[in-house]
């Protein structure tokens, strides 16, 4: 009610004094209300990969590609509930107030991010901005952040069984 | 010539949830007044040139929809809110076909005439200004603005843009 009542008389008082309230639409372009949802713009420089705004996107018209970690982004089934910018911990996503939105083919925007691949098998699997990101957040180098999930689970589990085995030949020494 | 005049309207809505067909007919009430341009809803697909089409094409409208392309021969067609096109929220339901693309594509296939006119106009609804600016454009009333049928300056680049990390190796 309060952003529709100021429009209105600001209307009113154009009125009064004379001038034309009545705006030839479609031949002038007509500026968007404030607070507008329109489609989005990712900011490469920001964006880290992490998929969390593919995630929240209800219409799955935001994707990431887990095999080469390239978020896309297609105008066509948006429905600029601007979920994805409320998620992005980096605030990259920014939308556009925009409504004269009328294409042809869909428009989309597609951000290539290089993957990290892993210090022990060589597989793909998060983006290296990810990382970076992990770590500026925490403060130091984590070096367990370069080898892959599989790997990581791999080497816990060694080393925990080295840990039991010694354990055990501890004991069997002291008996 | 009439057609290129004064375009008449048919607003077929395949089954989607109404908020777009709520835009489309206060598009067409006085307030915006599309009758300066001529155009007006007609009920008879046989009398349209262009078809407002809304909703991602479920399965129960689906004959009827063709039913109609196969009457109207329209000169274009304007895909209005998500749904329509791309199947919006609903694209990978079983019971949708998903939107105006894989709607013109079985038409095509069926050997139906397609209109070579096809416009979209995203948004989950749009606003009656941007039905009413698609329907302008459509009817060659205005020309193009940027950020609208070229679509440029929507989304930054159609080409890749990649990442920092990526931008400074190369």
């Amino acid at each position: 009610m309060q952003d529709s009542l100021l429009p209105r008389l600001a209307a009113y008082r154009e009125a009064a004094e004379g001038r034309a309230t009545i705006r030839q639409y479609p031949h002038q372009p007509l500026p968007p209300p404030p607070g507008l949802r329109g489609p989005i713009r990712i900011d490469p420089g920001k964006c880290v990969g992490c998929g969390a705004c593919a995630t929240a996107c209800p219409a799955k018209t935001l994707t990431l590609d887990r095999s080469t970690y390239t978020l896309r982004y297609s105008i066509a089934r948006c429905i600029y509930c601007l979920l994805c910018m409320e998620t992005c911990p980096m605030k990259a996503i920014d939308t556009i107030p925009e409504y004269e939105v009328l294409v042809e083919e869909p428009v989309t925007q597609v951000v290539e991010h290089e993957p990290a691949t892993c210090t022990k098998c060589g597989s793909r699997y998060a983006p290296k901005r990810l990382l970076e990101e992990v770590e500026r957040r925490v403060g130091r180098k984590l070096p367990h952040l370069r080898t892959c999930p599989a790997c990581k689970l791999e080497q816990a589990a060694l080393i925990s069984a080295m840990r039991v085995l010694r354990s055990r030949q501890r004991l069997g020494r002291s008996r | 010539m009439g057609r290129m005049k004064s375009v008449w309207l048919y607003h077929l809505n395949t089954g989607g949830c109404n908020a777009c067909d709520i835009e489309v007919l206060a598009a067409l009430s006085p307030r915006y007044d599309p009758e300066r341009f001529g155009m007006k809803l007609v009920e008879s697909p046989r009398h349209a040139d262009v078809i407002i089409f809304t909703g991602p094409v479920t399965l129960q409208s689906l004959p009827r929809a063709i039913e109609v392309f196969r009457v109207a021969r329209p000169i274009g067609v304007l895909a209005v809110g998500a749904c329509a096109c791309g199947g919006g929220i609903w694209h990978d339901s079983a019971a949708v076909l998903g939107g105006i693309d894989p709607f013109l594509e079985l038409l095509h296939k069926q050997g139906i005439p397609v209109p070579e006119k096809v416009l979209k106009l995203p948004g989950c609804p749009p606003r009656p200004h941007a039905i009413l600016y698609a329907a302008a454009v459509l009817a060659g009333v205005i020309k193009p603005r940027r950020g609208g049928a070229s679509g440029q300056n929507i989304c930054s680049s159609p080409s890749p843009t990649r990442g920092r990390q990526a931008r400074r190796e190369t």
